[in-house]
C-alpha cells in the first residue's frame, strides 16, 4: 500500500493514477507532467489518411462517371451511342486492376481469378454495347480463361508448396473452363474451336490434378464442402 | 494431428459478424516485472505455438461452413503500435505484441475463449521466463511445450455435451442500449482499474455475493445513475456474462466452450443497491445451474445439427447469423462483463508477474464492455470503449472507492482523450 501512496491521485475521482497518464481517464482532468506511457505506445493517428485517400479517389470516380453519363445523355440526339457505358466499365476494370491486382496483398490465385472475371466482363459489355458481334464470347473470353488457367497451373507446377492454397482456385478455374462450351451449346457463342480448346485444357487440368495430386485434391474437397 | 479443423459451435458466428466496429478479437495480457526482450519472446513463441497447433491457423471459406487451415509460417511477434483489438489486415487470427513490461496475446474469438487464451499466455510467459534463465517449475498448472497434444484439447465440447431433449429459449424483454459519441478516429480506449482482490472479495461476501455478482450490480447501478435517457425508457439493464462451461461439463478443450447468460432488471429509484444485488445473485444462481447451461448448449447446437441448415450456402448462413446476432444477441444486452476469475500461476512464476488484464472488444450495440481477471491478489477490471463518454466507468470506480472503500489504481491507453467534446 505504501507503493500506492506514491502514485498521483485524481482529487475529482479519488482514484490513484498511473503516473504516466496525461489526463485522468475517468474525468479527463489534465495531469501536469511529461512522462510517456509505461504500458502503451504513443499512437500514430495517421492511419485514417489511407482510408481518406481511398474515399477521395472513389468520390472523384463517381464525379467523373456521373459527368460522362450526363454529357452522353444530353448529347444523345447528336451522338446516338451510349458511350458512357464504355467509361463505366473501363473505370470499373481500372479499380479492380489497381485496387485488387496491383495494390492489395491478396494471393496470386485470387488476383488471377478476379482478373478473369473482370476482363471477361469488360469485353462482354463493350461487345454488347457495340452491336454484339460476339467477338467477346467467341474469341476473347475463351483466351482470357485459357491464359488464367495456364498461369495458375504454371504457378502450382513451379511452386508445389502452394498446391493447398491454390486448389480452390484450380477447382474454380476448372469449372469456369466449361463456361465457353456452355455458351456455345446454348447459342450465345458461335465459334466452336476456342470453346473446345479451353474445355480440353480444363479436362487435362482435372486429369493432371487427379494423377499427381489426388490426395490433396480430395482433402481440399473435404474441407471446402464439409457439412 | 489434423491439418485442418472445423469451427466449433460458438466459433461459427464470429466470421459472420466481424467488422470494424466489432473485430471479435479479444486480448489477454500479463504485465511482468522486467522489460520484455523481443528476441527471447520470439523464440518462446516459436516453441510454444508447436504445443497449440489449433491456434496457428488461417480462416477459409468453404461452400457450407468456414474452416481453419494449419499455417506453415510462424506467429508474428511485434512491438505494440496499434490500439488493442484492432482489425487485422493480413488475415492473422493470433498475434503476440509487447510493450515495455507487458506481453499481450490478441486472438480472434473463433479460435478459443478466454480460458483457452489464458492457457496459451501462461505457457508463453512460462517459456519466456525459462529462456531468460529463471528457475521455475510448472507445478502442473501450465501446459508445457514438451507435453503431448491430446485429442481432447481440440474437440468441440458443445457437440459432446449436446442433448436432443431441451426446452426452447424464451423470448427476452426489451433491453436498454448504451449510446455515445464515437472517437474522431475509430479505435478502442482501455481503462484498467487495479485493486486488492481479497478486499473486494470480503466486501462482496459482506453483501452475501460473489465478486462477479457484486461487480455486475455495481455496473448496473452505475448505468442507471449516469444515464438520464434511461429513466424514461423503463427497459431492462442487462449484463451479458460469459460462463466457462468446463467447470460443470468436464472438458480439456482449448477451443470455445462457454455459454452467455443475461442478468438484469428494470431499475428505478425504488430499487436499492441491496435489492438489486439480491436479484443479481438470484439470477446468476438460477442461470448458471447445470440444467440451465445444458439447455443453453442444446439450444445452440440444435440449429447446427439440422441437415436443412447444413445445406444452406455459407453466404446465406452469414446473413442469417448477422441478423440473429444483431437482433437476438447484441441488442438483448446493455454490456458484457467477462470474469476470467483468479489465474493460478506456479509459485516461482508469481514473483515475475505483476498483474493480468483482459480486453473485451466493444460491439456496435455495446460500445463499452468489461473484462476482469486476477492474479497474485491483484484484480484488474478493464473497460474497453469506442465512445468518448466515461460517465459509467467513472461512476463504477467511484462507487468502489467511496462506497466499498477499496483503493483503485487507474491506467489507460489514452486513445482519443484529446478529442474535444466537453
Amino acid at each position: 500500500m505504501n507503493g500506492v501512496l506514491m502514485m498521483p491521485t485524481c482529487k475529482n475521482c479519488h482514484v490513484h493514477l498511473d503516473k504516466y497518464l496525461k489526463k485522468c481517464p475517468l474525468c479527463l482532468r489534465r495531469m501536469n507532467h511529461n512522462y510517456k506511457s509505461s504500458l502503451y505506445p504513443d499512437y500514430n493517428y495517421n492511419d485514417a489518411r489511407k482510408n481518406i485517400k481511398c474515399k477521395v479517389f472513389l468520390f472523384l470516380t463517381i464525379i467523373f462517371t456521373s459527368v460522362c453519363t450526363l454529357i452522353n445523355l444530353l448529347t444523345i440526339k447528336k451522338e446516338p451511342t451510349l458511350w458512357f457505358i464504355y467509361v463505366l466499365v473501363i473505370v470499373f476494370y481500372l479499380w479492380v486492376l489497381i485496387g485488387h491486382t496491383i495494390i492489395s496483398r491478396k494471393n496470386f490465385g485470387s488476383k488471377i481469378h478476379l482478373q478473369i472475371f473482370a476482363l471477361s466482363f469488360l469485353f462482354l459489355v463493350i461487345d454488347l454495347n457495340s452491336g454484339f458481334e460476339r467477338w467477346s464470347v467467341n474469341i476473347v473470353i475463351p483466351i482470357i480463361i485459357l491464359l488464367g488457367t495456364f498461369l495458375i497451373s504454371l504457378k502450382i507446377a513451379t511452386e508445389k508448396m502452394f498446391v493447398n492454397a491454390y486448389m480452390g482456385y484450380v477447382m474454380s478455374v476448372i469449372v469456369v473452363g466449361f463456361i465457353p462450351l456452355i455458351l456455345y451449346a446454348i447459342g450465345i457463342s458461335t465459334l466452336f474451336w476456342p470453346s473446345s480448346v479451353v474445355t480440353l485444357f480444363s479436362l487435362l487440368a482435372i486429369i493432371g490434378v487427379y494423377m499427381f495430386a489426388d490426395k490433396i485434391f480430395k482433402a481440399e474437397f473435404n474441407r471446402r464442402f464439409h457439412l | 494431428m489434423n491439418n485442418w479443423y472445423k469451427l466449433d459451435n460458438a466459433a461459427k458466428i464470429f466470421p459472420a459478424v466481424r467488422n470494424e466496429t466489432n473485430t471479435s478479437i479479444f486480448r489477454v495480457s500479463m504485465v511482468l516485472t522486467d522489460k520484455i526482450q523481443e528476441y527471447i519472446l520470439r523464440k518462446a513463441t516459436n516453441i510454444v505455438i508447436q504445443r497449440y497447433p489449433i491456434f496457428n491457423v488461417q480462416l477459409h471459406k468453404g461452400t457450407f461452413w468456414n474452416y481453419l487451415d494449419i499455417k506453415k509460417s510462424s506467429i508474428e511477434v511485434k512491438k505494440e503500435e496499434h490500439y488493442p483489438c484492432h482489425p487485422t489486415t493480413d488475415g492473422s487470427l493470433l498475434r503476440v505484441v509487447y510493450f515495455n513490461k507487458k506481453i499481450s496475446v490478441e486472438i480472434f474469438h473463433s479460435l478459443t475463449d478466454g480460458s483457452g487464451a489464458v492457457e496459451f499466455l501462461k505457457t508463453l510467459v512460462f517459456q519466456y521466463l525459462l529462456l531468460k534463465g529463471e528457475q521455475i517449475d510448472s507445478e502442473d498448472t501450465i501446459l508445457l511445450p514438451e507435453d503431448n497434444i491430446e485429442s481432447s484439447e481440440i474437440e468441440d465440447s458443445y457437440i459432446r455435451y449436446y442433448d436432443p431433449l431441451f426446452i426452447k429459449r424464451a423470448k427476452s424483454e426489451k433491453t436498454y442500449q448504451l449510446k455515445g459519441t464515437e472517437f474522431k478516429q475509430r479505435g478502442n480506449n482501455t481503462i484498467h482499474g487495479t485493486m486488492d482482490a481479497q478486499l473486494l472479495n470480503e466486501k462482496a461476501k459482506e453483501h452475501g455475493a460473489t465478486i462477479t455478482a457484486y461487480l455486475i450490480t455495481v455496473l448496473i447501478y452505475s448505468i442507471y445513475r449516469e444515464n438520464n435517457s434511461y429513466i424514461k425508457s423503463r427497459k431492462n439493464i442487462v449484463i451479458a456474462v460469459p460462463v466457462n462451461l468446463r467447470k460443470l461439463f468436464p472438458s480439456k478443450t482449448l477451443r470455445n466452450f462457454f455459454a452467455v447468460i443475461n442478468v438484469g432488471k428494470v431499475v428505478n429509484q425504488d430499487v436499492s443497491f441491496q435489492d438489486l444485488l439480491a436479484e443479481v445473485v438470484h439470477q446468476l444462481n438460477e442461470k448458471t445451474s447445470k440444467k440451465n447451461l445444458q439447455n443453453n448448449i442444446s439450444n445452440n447446437v440444435h440449429l447446427e445439427k439440422s441437415i436443412w441448415i447444413k445445406m444452406v450456402p455459407l453466404l446465406i448462413k452469414h446473413l442469417f447469423l448477422k441478423y440473429s446476432f444483431n437482433n437476438l444477441g447484441d441488442s438483448k444486452k446493455t454490456m458484457t462483463l467477462s470474469n476470467l476469475g483468479n489465474i493460478t500461476l506456479p509459485t516461482h512464476m508469481q514473483t515475475h508477474v505483476e498483474r493480468m488484464e483482459i480486453v473485451n472488444y466493444p460491439t456496435a450495440k455495446s460500445p463499452i464492455n468489461c473484462g476482469i481477471c486476477s492474479v497474485n491478489n491483484k484484480l484488474t477490471i478493464t473497460f474497453t470503449r469506442r465512445i468518448m463518454e466515461t460517465d459509467i466507468i467513472r461512476s463504477f470506480f467511484s462507487f468502489l472507492v467511496k462506497e466499498a472503500n477499496i483503493d483503485v489504481t487507474i491506467e489507460s491507453n489514452e486513445w482519443g482523450v484529446n478529442d474535444a467534446y466537453m
